[in-house]
């Protein structure tokens, strides 16, 4: 047999069988612990036959299983219909909407007070009619003489039978319903918060109070009763017999409470045990979990307010997770940008150190542990000057109180800073460097004890190169300038002191020995000078210099050269002239001297040369003219650039380095002078230089 | 004797010729090759005006200057730098720590240089020759 095949719903909810069980529980627990042996005891004392009673135990039993059965099935089928198409929904175990879940959770939670109640009705007419049937006097012929007692004893017992029932009933059915809300509330379980649900409440003391009240009624109603009906219908009996019989009455009451307590006492623990389970649950740590169960009292109250202590709890456990993992992101950033900062600072290629008020080292970074030959932890908190010598440029000691700008702690305050250069650095082990420092204030907050930065950028390598190009230059200069010394030297000293041995031929070949080394001479001179230039190495020494004084001075050793080449050279300089000028002596000195001797070497023999002064409020203008060559229109704007010789000059056996001119401009610019010329081809030029007057 | 001149040069050519002038002008020329041999000199014979190169073996010029004026069995004896050395610097320092004179050799021919010798010294020479006529 194919077992797939066999098709078994799921289990409901709540069948009409499983209502109709709990009803015929009820009954069954009260007729047959209480009403029942009540009934018999009733007929015994009011003299019923034997075959009488056993008539109404089958009657009673007829009644129980013919009637009560169907009846509560019955009963139970339309009630669980009333309970709606939402219900039937969710019991086949289908899904509606959490608004309508909660109309059938409520439902469901205040049916056991309806059914009760409609129990209490029917069972207090139930015995209404049976109290009337006896008072009619058709039942058991026997009791006709007591017929109303009877009537009334009936009634009596319907009203105790009727109380115990529906709140059985009420009772059970609502452990039952309990029951099914907690399985909705499973699939629901927004429920539990739900303002939706509109259950009746009723408090644990009412329901305390009803349940004393139930097995009270039972009780010390029915042996008042019975004992009232035993002394008003029945003849005397002995004192030991009425004793029996009470004694019954209280053993059946007593076996029918140990019955119905743990049952009733059930609705009670229930919850509790929900709640017991729950902190279970929580202590072993599942913060999750709620309790399922829905009772509008007291309890209710318990599971409500724990459901939602444990989920603020969980929100409050979710918050802090998500702070402590916002923290723990926080602490990872700040961690990852001290990282990149120390990284930065490790990566720099300057030394780079950090001090506070008291300027002692709060931080350095791996340059500047290298630069110093130390290590951070070596240094910390010890004062700067301690870590290292350091000079200026001048030789003058540099210590924190030279370098560091003085220090405001105003909120605000600007950032100062001071800068060396080429600061001679030795450490402590002696080394030598040579390094650019700056030394800035770090304008005050609170968030850091650093209060300066000093940066070392290590120029040694450059401080060197700067050493060996100086050295270099005055390196050539020396090796150039000692052999030419040896040769002028001897050769002026050979030619004056055999002149009157020697030929003309020999004369002429050593005297031009000597003028070419005397214009190789000036090519090094003028290399030199235009080495300077470049290095801005040329420093001048500005004095108050005459001019006059001094264009005259000049002026007398060029006419010498002047007049071997039959060159008239003129000075038209008035004796009175002295006006004063800031310059310094040597250099300007030369730039006459090399515009002269250019005027003079430009000009064919017999040409003029002509040297007049211009004088204006602010400036001195020398003015140098000749009757030369001149020079081409095109020629001129390049005239005063490095190298530049007019072509086709060297035919007229002029001579020269293309470096006068470019040294005689740099050095009258220096003298914040300007130097021009104006010449026109074949007739001559006239080449003009101005000086500042001295105080204007 | 008032005409000693002690020339620290290391270089023969013109250290021969500058003793050479020197010499026909009646000077009597102590000479160095080094700078050390120089400094020693300067001090042992306590001439009347030093001579001074720069770029020396062993010992360089402005060394030498700073003993010499620094030491005062000597730093009354004017020095002359003559050097190829063109260096502002060097040039500056020098004067600044006394030396008379800063003479870059090229520039200056051997006649020049006896007229700068004889501001210090007059020319023994010259001496011989106006004492007859005296």
């Amino acid at each position: 047999m194919d077992l797939s095949s066999v098709h078994t719903s799921p289990k409901r909810l709540l069948t009409p069988l499983d209502l109709a069980l709990v009803h015929w529980k009820i009954q069954a627990i009260f007729h047959f612990t209480f009403g029942i042996p009540l009934a018999s005891l009733a007929g015994i004392s009011w003299g019923v036959s034997l075959s009488s009673m056993i008539l109404v135990i089958i009657a009673y039993l007829g009644l129980y299983f013919f009637i009560y059965f169907p009846f509560y099935y019955f009963f139970a089928s339309i009630q669980i219909k009333r309970l709606g198409d939402d219900f039937d929904e969710i019991n086949r175990g289908g899904g509606i909407q959490t608004t309508a879940a909660a109309d059938v959770v409520s439902r469901l939670l205040n049916f056991p007070l309806n059914i009760a109640g409609l129990i209490a009705i029917i069972e207090l007419s139930a015995f209404c009619i049976g109290g009337y049937i006896y008072y009619s006097g058709n039942f058991i012929p026997e009791l006709i003489p007591i017929r109303s007692l009877v009537a009334v004893q009936v009634i009596f017992l319907g009203i105790v039978a009727s109380t115990n029932i529906s709140l059985l009933n009420w009772i059970l059915l609502s452990n039952k319903m309990s029951d099914v809300a907690s399985k909705i509330i499973q699939q629901y379980p927004m429920l539990l918060d739900s303002k939706n649900l509109s259950i009746r409440r009723i408090p644990v003391f009412t329901k305390i109070f009803l349940i004393l009240l139930l097995t009270t009624l039972a009780g010390e109603t029915s042996i008042v009763i019975f004992f009232a009906t035993y002394m008003l219908s029945t003849t005397p009996r002995n004192l030991v017999l009425n004793l029996t019989f009470i004694a019954t009455v209280v053993l059946i009451n007593m076996v029918y409470t140990l019955i119905i307590t743990p049952i009733v006492s059930n609705s009670f623990i229930l919850p509790l045990k929900k709640i017991a389970e729950w902190i279970q649950l929580i202590t072993k740590g599942q913060y999750n979990e709620q309790i399922n169960y829905i009772t509008n009292d007291e309890h209710g109250d318990i599971i409500l307010g724990s459901n939602r202590m444990m989920k603020k709890l969980n929100k409050a456990t979710a918050q802090l997770t998500r702070s402590m993992q916002r923290l723990q992101e926080d602490r990872s950033v700040i961690e990852l940008e001290k990282n990149k900062l120390s990284t930065v600072l490790f990566g720099v290629g300057d030394g780079v150190i950090a001090l506070n008020k008291e300027k002692e080292i709060v931080l350095m970074n791996k340059a500047s542990e290298d630069l110093t030959g130390t290590t951070e932890g070596m240094m910390l908190h010890k004062p700067i000057d301690k870590l290292c010598t350091m000079t200026d440029e001048q030789g003058g000691p540099l210590t924190t109180s030279v370098y560091c700008p003085p220090f405001s702690s105003k909120v605000g305050a600007q950032k100062e800073s001071r800068s060396y250069q080429n600061v001679k650095l030795i450490t402590q082990t002696g080394q030598e460097l040579y390094v650019n420092l700056l030394c800035s204030t770090i304008p005050y907050t609170d968030e850091t004890d650093a209060t300066y930065i000093v940066s070392f950028h290590d120029v040694t390598d450059e401080h060197e190169l700067e050493e060996m190009k100086l050295d270099f230059v005055s390196m050539a200069a020396h090796e150039l300038r000692t052999p030419l010394t040896s040769i002028l030297g001897y050769m002026s000293v050979y030619l004056k002191e055999n002149n009157s041995h020697l030929n003309d031929p020999q004369k002429m070949m050593l005297n031009r020995v000597f003028y070419s080394a005397q214009d190789l001479t000036s090519l090094v001179e003028n290399l030199l000078n235009v080495s300077k230039i470049e290095r801005n190495a040329l420093n001048l020494n500005f004095i108050d210099l005459n001019w006059g004084e001094k264009v005259r001075q000049i002026f007398d050793t060029v006419k010498f050269i002047a007049l071997e080449k039959k060159i008239t050279l003129t000075c038209d300089l008035p004796e009175s002239f002295s006006t004063v000028v800031s310059a310094d002596a040597t250099r300007i000195g030369e730039v006459l001297t090399n515009l002269l001797t250019n005027a003079v070497n430009y000009t064919q023999v017999g040409g003029k040369v002509k040297l007049w002064i211009e004088e204006t409020p602010t400036e001195v203008i020398t003015h140098i003219s000749d009757t030369g060559i001149g020079i081409p229109e095109t020629a001129i704007p390049h005239l005063f650039t490095k190298f530049f010789r007019v072509s086709g000059n060297l035919e007229q056996g002029s001579k020269g380095t293309g470096l006068g001119l470019y040294i005689s401009r740099a050095i009258v610019e220096m003298h914040k002078g300007k130097i021009w010329v104006e010449s026109k081809l074949d007739s001559g030029s006239t080449f003009s230089f101005s000086l500042p007057k001295k105080n204007v | 004797m008032e005409n000693k001149v002690l020339l620290v040069e290391d270089e023969q050519y013109i250290r021969e010729l500058y003793e050479l002038i020197l010499n026909q002008e009646g000077y009597h020329v102590i000479t160095a090759a080094d700078g050390e041999t120089g400094a020693n000199l300067a001090i042992q014979e306590k001439p009347n005006l030093i001579l001074l190169d720069i770029m020396l073996p062993k010992k360089n010029g402005v060394d030498i200057l700073r003993d010499v004026v620094s030491n005062s069995e000597t730093s009354h004896i004017p020095v002359i730098m003559l050097t190829n050395l063109g260096q502002e610097s060097v040039m500056m320092e020098c004067l600044r720590l006394g030396a008379k004179e800063y003479i870059i050799k090229l520039q200056i021919d051997p006649y020049s240089l006896l007229n700068v010798v004889k501001k210090y010294i007059p020319s023994p020479k010259e001496a011989e020759q106006n004492s007859p006529a005296m």
